[in-house]
């Protein structure tokens, strides 16, 4: 088997053992928002807007696809282990699940025309809560709640570099997801007959990311240092989801639908904003700021008075010792940091829950555009006050981004 | 290439590793799931004063696919059967004879095979049989129409044996010739078999007649003999047997009556409006109170009552593909009727249960107990549920 094959097995294994965590804040709205899916990112904040550079596909800002100078393909896969506590009590859950894949490549490398398509999360829900209680007659039973799926994304666009160097990106965007959320009643006792209420939601719908990169900077601050400079931001705006909706009811002597209905989901817009800086072409330091207004949430309707606006700011360093041909392992492998703070978009009984992260990680050289990126995130939300919970959250992200030179013109 | 088989390697055993580690699932994030949040409530028609309505009736269901025919009287009961014979095995030399007046009955003997008794258990006990002269099938012969019933009043029996299990008893050689005949020449009138009753007080007896070798059916024994002298001995079992109970079902006014064989049965109707139209029954337990005083009940005999989903109460219509059965424990009978009223809760016409005992065409078994406007509201038939229900929808 081939390494490569090897590492793309490796990606789908979370589909083999995926498990699930237990966050019951992901109850709220459409769940953990997903701002990013390479391991990559992941090490570097989870944002980086601005980046400008052939060597990955990001999501946040379609114009930064102008640098493509390969086919290229960012697959991964990560794992989540989160140590949850509440006041009196701390358990460890681990989750495993596919990140998601972008497939890009080159037009027009002179005009910076670049297309990429992929699919990827944008909102995750997973809990599993468990409690047992005791019937008048002393049978026990069970109360499982558990809260799976999420919302994807998949997108298609194009990127274009003006003669004067901004670049421009558009996606369209196609939303779609399945929110499952289960209540159910087990007895260890045969006399009595378990019980479920299942709630659905599918919701669909379009949208589109519009993004921007400024030409190199770095030319005004007449630094030698600063190789290069540039700013990006990038909107995504997303149509009201039509959302199919059912409850239903079932035991073994019942399947019955309680209610069903199409309602509109509102997920609001979110602003992306960065700037990415190269110092002496081997050292990149990007800061970034996302903002998303979820107190205009809505869902058939009604807002949600447990969701509030989120801000995130992240910063991310990236050290690669030499880009040179030639060069050894040790010498092309990239280093990087990163680190956030989140103002999530929960807000549980009036208590705001905010995150704060740091992570790191490397991408091991796998020939000239290749490479495997493995980051580790920590990461801390909530607290165990006023019946909250606290996370303390190990994020591992492996990722392949793969380049190959495809669609070459032979010559006649 | 050593290294990348080790990164691999390690790689997916850590993926393994982490996921397995995970703790089962907890309590712990509950509180924070209100809008799914689910409650279990036990309620019962005792302590939370569910309203009920029991009545009990008379029914005309024919005995005719019992397993047991009944014959005798008790004060207040009184069972009958008629019998006919299957001759279709006669041997064609035997037709020929009979029709030609070349054959003798030298003797006819009916057996009954004894399995059940009702009120007097000695085995003092005594019948006739009579020639029936009118048609009759199995199909549809009630009470109401032994009143048209013609037979002979002569007795056609004689040499009675009477033990614990066996009943033999001689029959008249006339009749035996008169029913070959019909058989062999259908000319002649056809056979309609004999009418078996009681001719005095002593109980109820049941005995066996159908069973899947027809070991202990009832048969009927007869030796010819024919012109040449030779002696056959023939073996015919019944072809049609029913019995018909006739009686007075008591009128008890606090109480429900459930009767085999002068069939009573009876309606429960429960309130179960109160029930979230959303909840989802986890069991509902019927539970009725026998009243011992009253209860009648033979020697063997099928103890529980069965349970019906009534689709139209006014013509006594359940839906046939699903009942239930309360089974005897102590003084109570008691069963599941979780589907039941999980169809009410869900909007099906809510037209009560049908109760009917489990062997009402076997014996003449009357289960008598407390019903719903009894005054001893203990004793009155007491449901159970529990069930589940969401908060918030």
């Amino acid at each position: 088997m081939k390494f490569k094959t090897k590492i793309t097995f490796l990606i789908f294994i979370p589909f083999l053992i995926a498990a699930q965590s237990s966050t019951s804040y992901t109850r709220f709205g459409i769940g953990d928002i997903e701002y990013t899916f390479t391991a990559r990112a992941g090490a570097l904040g989870n944002l980086n807007t601005a980046y400008n550079d052939g060597a990955h596909l990001t999501i946040l800002n379609p114009a930064s696809w102008n640098k493509i100078t390969r086919t290229r393909l960012e697959i991964s896969s990560k794992y989540d282990g989160v140590f949850l506590s509440n006041a009196s009590n701390s358990k460890y859950f681990g989750n495993a699940e596919f990140g998601g894949f972008a497939f890009g490549f080159p037009v027009s490398e002179l005009n910076g025309i670049g297309a990429a398509m992929g699919l990827v999360p944008y909102s995750n829900i997973s809990y599993h809560v468990k409690e047992s209680a005791l019937l008048s007659t002393n049978e026990e039973y069970i109360t499982n709640y558990e809260g799976k799926g999420g919302l994807s994304k998949f997108f298609i666009g194009t990127s274009y570099r003006m003669p004067f160097g901004l670049s421009i990106g558009a996606t369209f965007d196609y939303y779609f997801g399945n929110f499952e959320y289960l209540s159910q009643i087990n007895f260890t006792s045969s006399n009595l007959i378990s019980t479920e209420y299942k709630k659905t939601f599918n919701p669909k719908g379009i949208g589109s990311t519009i993004g921007l990169i400024s030409p190199d900077l770095s030319s005004l601050l007449k630094s030698e240092i600063i190789t290069d400079l540039r700013l990006g931001a990038s909107v995504s705006i997303i149509s009201n989801l039509t959302t199919d909706t059912s409850l239903i009811k079932s035991s073994s002597v019942l399947l019955d639908t309680i209610g069903n209905g199409v309602v509109d989901m509102k997920v609001p817009m979110r602003l992306n904003l960065g700037f990415n800086v190269a110092l002496s072409h081997n050292y990149l330091l990007n800061m970034d700021y996302a903002f998303q207004p979820w107190s205009e949430y809505s869902f058939n309707g009604i807002k949600s008075s447990n969701l509030r606006d989120a801000h995130k700011v992240s910063a991310g360093f990236e050290y690669r010792p030499s880009k040179e041909l030639g060069s050894t392992f040790w010498e092309q492998m990239v280093w990087r940091a990163g680190l956030s703070f989140e103002q999530t978009q929960y807000q549980i009984n009036g208590t705001g829950i905010n995150q704060y992260s740091v992570g790191g990680g490397f991408g091991l050289p796998m020939g000239s555009e290749n490479s495997l990126d493995i980051s580790i995130q920590y990461s801390t939300r909530g607290t165990t006050e006023s019946n909250l919970l606290k996370e303390d959250r190990i994020t591992l992200n492996l990722g392949f981004s793969l380049g190959e030179v495809w669609f070459i013109r032979q010559e006649k | 290439m050593f290294r990348n088989k080790l990164l691999f390697l390690a790689s997916a055993l850590t993926s393994l590793l982490l996921v397995s580690c995970s703790d089962d699932p907890s309590s712990i994030g509950a509180d924070l799931l209100n809008p799914d949040k689910v409650d279990i409530k036990e309620i019962n028609s005792f302590d939370d004063s569910l309203s009920q309505f029991s009545k009990y009736f008379k029914r005309t269901i024919p005995l005719g696919s019992s397993s047991r025919l009944l014959i005798g009287k008790t004060d207040s009961l009184e069972a009958v059967s008629l019998i006919r014979f299957r001759f279709v095995s006669l041997a064609e030399s035997l037709r020929t004879a009979i029709k030609n007046n070349n054959l003798t009955i030298a003797s006819a003997t009916i057996e009954l095979t004894q399995k059940y008794k009702f009120g007097s258990t000695s085995n003092s006990f005594d019948f006739s049989a009579h020639k029936i002269n009118s048609n009759w099938t199995t199909v549809g012969f009630t009470a109401d129409s032994l009143s048209s019933l013609n037979y002979d009043p002569s007795d056609v029996s004689s040499n009675k044996s009477i033990t614990d299990t066996l009943i033999t008893f001689s029959l008249d050689n006339q009749l035996v010739r008169e029913w070959l005949l019909a058989e062999a020449d259908t000319v002649i009138p056809i056979d309609h078999g004999i009418y078996l009753k009681s001719t005095s007080i002593l109980g109820i007896r049941g005995f066996q007649v159908a069973a899947s070798n027809n070991a202990e059916v009832p048969i009927l024994k007869v030796t010819v003999i024919t012109a040449n002298s030779d002696t056959a001995k023939l073996n015919f079992i019944s072809i049609a047997d029913l019995s018909v109970v006739t009686g007075a079902i008591p009128n008890l006014s606090n109480q429900i009556v459930v009767q085999s064989g002068l069939i009573s049965n009876a309606k429960l109707w429960y309130d179960v409006a109160s029930l979230p139209a959303s909840a989802l029954i986890n069991s509902a337990t019927l539970t009725l109170t026998l009243d011992t005083l009253m209860t009648k009940t033979g020697t063997s005999f099928n103890n529980s009552i069965r349970l019906g989903f009534f689709t139209d109460s006014t013509n006594l219509a359940i839906d046939s593909a699903r009942t239930f059965t309360l089974t005897r424990d102590g003084n109570n009978f008691t069963g599941n009727i979780t589907s039941f009223v999980q169809r009410w809760i869900n909007g099906e016409s809510n037209q009560g249960m049908l109760l009917w005992a489990a062997g009402q065409l076997e014996g003449v078994e009357r289960f008598v107990f407390f019903g719903s406007s009894n005054s001893d509201r203990s004793k009155q038939p007491k449901l159970t549920i529990t069930y589940t229900y969401k908060k918030s929808l």
